[in-house]
């Protein structure tokens, strides 16, 4: 692995040199989260090395982001990830994009239900923002501008999964998981992964303009969910329960916009997904999942008052049609999610206050207080803490012992 | 006796032809506004933060503008600080309606359309807000010539601006002082919007470059908060043929 990376950073680092001056950019961060509970136990000692290459001609460029980070919680050697290698070729009104890449939907701030391209890391749910929790994959890109008309295009030919954890002593695997891992009668396979082959590639078209101080977009996805569903097969007769994960295929359409209203920022987006899986306690369905399409919806505000605070608020939906009894979540789900910051010296002290009510029903909920200090140009200092609550068995509740103190130091070069 | 009326006369012709060629605030401003600075132009912009205790931070810019008559249009790109190299600031003036802007933010692999109030807010955490360095309606302001003066050992108009009623602005008033030569403010004073003096902004370095009249070098203190800015402009060219579809998002979104 070592020797491919250094290829790839030797060849990259040649055609780089012959198309353009190279730029070398990234940060070093030193990451602490401790829990208030059980002895104020580490759950994060990583160091995290970023670097990007750039190269920019006029109509051309080369780029690279690359991650080595370690943490001894979790790993015994560093852990490296090409997040980014690809090329850029501008020909005419064409844009094209080649490699390994990153590419993001959607207006809406984090949650995005137009983002169907890249999958995630979901072992750093919490403490990443959502670009870095982004897998890159291997595609082929395609933007064509008209006047003020965006056209974009996209296929990816091999399916990658995102990750979740696995291991029962990882802070933040789900409950449901560990659930399945601790249960002696079920027995958790691996899960099914699409064969390499042209009718399990992905596509995704998306068509966008701005009108009269009003951007927005329609999209069209055909793909897989990055999580697998959980199919469940019972064996009767040595009272054990076999799931069986498997990745499926749904098509979904979406749209969003932005615009401002009277000083206010509201953006929003709305996606429909042909089919969607759900668990059922329904004891007479034969695989524990049925099959229903839904509508997933966010819509964001958002307010910056002239001494630097900022207020943003978004609230966050998904409606389940033809709703049936048993399905283990609501016909219509709500979520809230609301953030605050202040800015104080020239942009070198910021507060803020993050915080997100998963669920109604459930009241669970996550509140990340915080505090960034800008040393000098490039280098940050940043304290908070991550607080649940909410029932045991909830989406966030279920985090409640692993309220920590966070600590991160940063440098920019 | 008839000869002294005579006399008194042509001094009162001429005394009178010499009041109707002083020009008025406005007429000074629209030379300000309308003075040559080319089809388009691109420069660095190097910016040092000085607090009153000596510390220096520096932010740079790449900027790109054209002129499009009543729809000026403008793309910043960051260069430093590196925590946010890369991020694109994209404007469409309007004239009479409010402006189109837009931030592209590398970090999040997103572009964001921002209120247009944010002209008001601090440029980069400098002095300098969004509106000081952008240009400006004419009609949204009444002007009044206060006065001749040498500043700088040039020869000034001194003229102050007030908002029309009913017009957002940062500011109570601004009083300039505008070389008489060549039509370009060399120092401004900006009042807060309670009045009381808030920070100047002090012109120097002012170069023939491409054959237009071109500040280097500009110094914002704010006096209330004893903090000021350096703004000093490099690689300045003119009319170098920017494209029309330059400022889209197609090169926003170029990190």
């Amino acid at each position: 692995m070592c020797n491919l990376f250094m290829r790839i950073i030797t060849i990259l680092t040649i055609i780089t040199s012959q198309v353009g001056a190279v730029e070398l950019g990234g940060f070093l961060s030193e990451n602490l989260s401790m829990k208030f509970q059980d002895e104020q136990e580490f759950i994060k000692k990583e160091t995290w090395l970023r670097l990007k290459l750039r190269s920019r001609m006029e109509s051309s460029g080369l780029f690279t982001d690359i991650d080595l980070s370690y943490d001894p919680l979790y790993h015994s050697i560093p852990e490296l990830k090409i997040r980014e290698a690809y090329a850029d070729l501008s020909l005419g009104q064409f844009d094209l994009r080649f490699g390994r890449q990153i590419v993001i939907w959607g207006k809406a701030d984090e949650f995005n239900p137009t983002d169907f391209i890249n999958p995630e890391d979901y072992r750093e749910f919490i403490s990443l923002n959502k670009t870095d929790r982004k897998i890159g994959l291997f595609y082929p890109k395609i933007d064509y501008y008209f006047g003020n008309y965006k056209v974009e295009g996209i296929f990816i030919p091999f399916f990658t999964p995102s990750e979740i954890p696995m291991d029962s002593s990882h802070p933040w695997i789900p409950y449901q998981i560990k659930d399945i891992i601790a249960d002696p009668k079920i027995i958790l396979t691996e899960p099914e992964e699409p064969k390499h082959k042209l009718k399990n590639s992905e596509y995704a078209l998306k068509f966008g303009t701005t009108m009269e101080g009003f951007d927005f977009s329609f999209c069209y996805f055909e793909g897989f969910f990055d999580l697998p569903v959980m199919f469940r097969e019972a064996i009767i007769l040595l009272d054990t329960i076999v799931i069986s994960p498997k990745y499926k295929r749904f098509r979904a359409g979406g749209f969003d916009f932005t615009t401002i209203l009277k000083d206010l920022g509201l953006r929003g987006e709305l996606a429909y997904v042909d089919k969607g899986y759900y668990i059922t306690t329904d004891l007479l369905d034969t695989d524990g999942i049925v099959e229903k399409a839904n509508l997933s919806f966010v819509l964001v505000a958002d307010y910056k008052f002239l001494e630097d605070l900022y207020l943003n608020f978004q609230w966050i939906g998904r409606y389940i049609f033809d709703y049936e009894d048993g399905i283990d979540e609501d016909e219509l789900e709500n979520r809230f999610v609301f953030s605050c910051h202040k800015y104080f010296f020239y942009e070198e002290l910021k507060l803020g206050l993050s915080g997100m009510v998963y669920n109604l029903r459930d009241q669970d909920y996550m509140l990340q207080p915080y505090l960034e200090y800008s040393v000098t140009d490039g280098v940050f200092f940043e304290t908070g803490c991550y607080l649940f609550g909410g029932k045991e068995k909830s989406i966030l509740g279920q985090f409640s012992k692993n309220n920590c103190l966070f600590l991160k130091t940063s440098y920019y070069f | 006796m008839k000869k002294i009326k005579f006399v008194v006369l042509c001094i009162l012709v001429v005394f009178s032809i010499l009041i109707a060629k002083e020009e008025t605030g406005r007429e000074i401003m629209e030379k300000v506004e309308n003075r040559n600075t080319g089809d388009d132009q691109v420069a660095e912009m190097t910016m040092t933060l000085i607090k009153s205790s000596g510390r220096k931070r520096v932010r740079k810019v790449e900027v790109w503008q054209k002129d499009y008559g009543e729809n000026d249009k403008s793309l910043m790109r960051f260069l430093e600080p590196a925590d946010v190299r890369g991020t694109g600031f994209l404007i469409w003036e309007h004239k009479g309606k409010d402006d189109d802007q837009w931030l592209y933010l590398p970090a999040f692999k997103k572009v964001r359309r921002i209120s247009s109030k944010e002209k008001e807010k601090s440029f980069m955490g400098t002095d300098f807000s969004y509106e000081d360095l952008g240009s400006h309606n004419l009609d949204d302001y009444n002007y009044t010539l206060l006065k001749s003066e040498t500043f700088d050992d040039q020869d000034c108009y001194v003229v102050e601006s007030v908002p029309k009623p009913g017009k957002k602005k940062s500011y109570k008033k601004t009083i300039s002082w505008i070389r008489k030569d060549i039509f370009l403010a060399i120092k401004i004073d900006f009042y807060d919007k309670k009045g009381k003096f808030l920070k100047r902004l002090h012109a120097t370095n002012i170069e023939k470059i491409d054959g237009i009249w071109t500040v280097k070098v500009m110094e914002m203190e704010n006096v209330q908060r004893k903090h000021r800015t350096i703004l000093e402009l490099e690689n300045v060219r003119y009319n170098i043929g920017l494209k029309k579809h330059f400022f889209t998002e197609r090169n926003l979104i170029k990190e």
